[in-house]
């Protein structure tokens, strides 16, 4: 039905959008094409906040990424990256921890091995030992070698076949071009990110991280914004979900807790690959070598989340602010998401102010922003407003009264444009690598299918009667309130008409 | 061969059965004669410590670990005072005198050399 409505341009572009997951050895693949000049790679680990054992563990195992392994100390994985061009990274959801490299797709012609007279003076040595190397499918390597002479050098070069042959002769004759070049970058960030994934070391000197755990809990701390969400899901779901993105400010893990979990969530169920720019084939070939090995169990489990609601309010710094959200259980629907996108009172046009009932009654110098939290079973929806204190308590009423306005039933006329707003949002983040792995990986364990075509489709089956439904069925539940600022002073619940 | 700290013939003797089977009584032999046992030490507390890698190791021991090598060294200190070698009971024991600060040693210099090894590296790109 959709693919009949489409352009041939709009056919090339869902036709982007669209993985296939290929389960290889228990590890779950999809490759992704989307036309970038850059390639990358992302392995997903269901090892999010809301599977953490303890508090600030999640964080911690986020933030001891790329350190030493088996294969390469820290230092090594960082320079190797540097010197393949390549940009490494780790991030912590509620659900999954990503650890992702990006790189240029085609570096090709790269380097070739040279011999050392070539090179110039001071290369004395004719023994030219290899170091590291990777072999690549078809046969050709790619290693650094260093020198044992008066000089030391590394060459990264390209040779045929024998990795650790200290033969420079059989060097001198070495093929210098790879049929695919692309697939050599992969090959090495496939490397480096699976073997933090198999053979991480955490030794204890390296439990440096200590003070980046510290760094984001403050930087957290400082932003009302974060520590309204944070609280909000404390509130809302209790554990599992509720569990912060954060350490606490004392945090009480050592670096037993953190290999602890390691072990437990660094199973091949518990992971997937997601590769943009790289051939399907090739990428599953590469997580099969490099998960041979490893550990196949269960991975965590985290009890079905249950919505509870309630109101709270804590000290904090910067403007005041206030979370007013409902919680929903189940797969997030189309319609939360488009009750979301009806609240959502930014403008499209810049420095105007907006056809949303909010925007029309809010107080000068109060912001609203509309939150939507979708999670595999369950979603926060809601409006985060923040304004000065006198301001606060009308803001906050505006907000809950467009939310029970939606409840009451909306018109055509608005409806479709809310559709239209969040069908563009979803669109819109598939645009970004980044939004394109957070759609995967939301559908990717689950083993739904995955195609943007079928995400929007959703969207075209919200008519006012499913709308209003979700909205009185959402409205109906207890709702979240949160307060972040002076608590004295900002308002309660039942004061803004929850 | 060439030891984290010095030239040494222990991996080769530890590498070869028949030099082991010989050499290891002879060197049990020097480990008692040279007495460090009867002041309470191990062989690593003895390491030549006043050198950038070696401080950098012993920033790597665990707080029991540099605990219990500053009362070795405190109790030693005692016995130098009476000139007498601590009460039989307190000697460290063959089973007791392991190597805690040598690993840590041997990473350390593994890791400088990979340092030196990165910063000098020459990139050779055609084209």
């Amino acid at each position: 039905m959709f693919a009949a409505r489409v352009s041939a341009r709009n056919v090339q572009r869902a036709a982007r959008s669209f993985a296939t997951v290929v389960e290889s050895s228990g590890v779950k693949v999809a490759a992704v094409e989307n036309g970038a000049p850059t390639s990358s790679l992302t392995v997903l680990v269901k090892a999010g906040s809301r599977y953490e054992p303890k508090e600030g563990v999640a964080n911690a195992l986020k933030n001891f990424a790329f350190k030493s392994t088996a294969k390469r100390t820290a230092l090594g994985t960082v320079r190797e990256s540097d010197l393949y061009g390549g940009v490494l990274s780790s991030s912590l959801g509620r659900e999954h921890l990503a650890l992702s490299a990006e790189f240029l797709k085609g570096d090709d012609r790269l380097r070739e091995c040279r011999a050392p007279q070539e090179l110039g003076a001071g290369c004395q040595s004719d023994v030219w030992i290899a170091e590291s190397s990777f072999t690549l499918s078809d046969g050709s390597c790619i290693s650094i070698h260093r020198s044992m002479g008066a000089r030391q050098v590394a060459l990264i070069g390209l040779g045929a076949s024998s990795q650790n042959d200290g033969d420079l002769r059989k060097w001198r004759r070495a093929t210098l071009r790879l049929p695919n070049p692309r697939l050599l970058l992969s090959d090495v960030f496939v490397d480096i990110l699976t073997s933090f994934i198999t053979s991480a070391k955490f030794t204890r000197h390296e439990f440096y991280v200590a003070p980046l755990i510290s760094n984001d809990t403050a930087a957290a701390a400082a932003n009302p914004a974060i520590q309204a969400i944070e609280l909000a899901h404390a509130i809302a779901f209790r554990q599992g979900l509720a569990s912060s993105l954060y350490a606490p400010a004392h945090p009480s893990i050592g670096l037993k807790d953190i290999q602890d979990y390691a072990a437990k969530v660094f199973t091949k169920e518990n992971i997937a690959v997601v590769g943009t720019g790289i051939e399907q084939s090739k990428l599953t070939e590469l997580v099969n070598k490099a998960f041979a090995n490893a550990a196949s169990s269960s991975g965590p489990t985290s009890s079905s989340t249950r919505y509870f609601g309630g109101e709270n309010r804590i000290e904090g710094t910067g403007p005041q602010t206030a979370f007013i959200g409902i919680g929903t259980m189940g797969a997030p629907s189309a319609e939360v998401a488009t009750l979301a996108a009806y609240l959502n009172p930014s403008p499209s046009v810049k420095w105007s102010k907006g056809t949303s009932p909010i925007a029309a009654a809010l107080p000068e110098g109060a912001s609203v922003q509309s939150v939507y939290l979708p999670y595999s079973d369950a979603s926060l929806v809601g409006l985060l407003v923040q304004a000065p204190t006198a301001a606060l308590k009308e803001a906050g009423s505006v907000a809950v009264s467009a939310l029970k306005k939606a409840a009451s039933g909306i018109s055509q006329e608005e409806l479709a444009s809310a559709v239209a707003r969040a069908k563009f949002a979803a669109a819109s983040a598939a645009d970004a690598r980044a939004g394109v792995v957070e759609a995967i990986g939301a559908k990717i364990f689950s083993g739904s299918e995955i195609s943007l075509a079928s995400t929007l489709s959703a969207f075209d089956a919200v008519d006012a009667s499913a709308f209003s439904k979700a909205a009185a069925e959402l409205v109906k539940a207890k709702p979240t309130y949160v307060a972040v600022g002076d608590i004295v002073s900002l308002p309660y619940a039942d004061e803004l008409g929850l | 061969m060439f030891g984290p700290l010095s030239i040494s013939l222990a991996p080769l003797v530890q590498n070869s059965k028949a030099l082991s089977k010989w050499v290891t009584p002879l060197a049990n032999w020097y480990a008692d004669a040279a007495r460090y046992r009867q002041y309470g030490f191990k062989y690593d507390d003895l390491v030549m410590e006043e050198n950038p890698t070696v401080q950098r190791a012993l920033g790597r021991l665990t707080p029991r670990e540099t605990y219990d090598r500053a009362f070795r060294m405190k109790r030693a200190s005692q016995a130098s005072v009476l000139h007498a070698p601590i009460p039989k009971d307190q000697w460290t024991t063959p089973a007791e005198d392991v190597r805690y600060l040598t690993p840590h040693i041997a990473n350390v210099v593994e890791e400088n050399a990979e340092r030196v090894k990165w910063d000098t590296v020459i990139v050779v790109k055609k084209n």
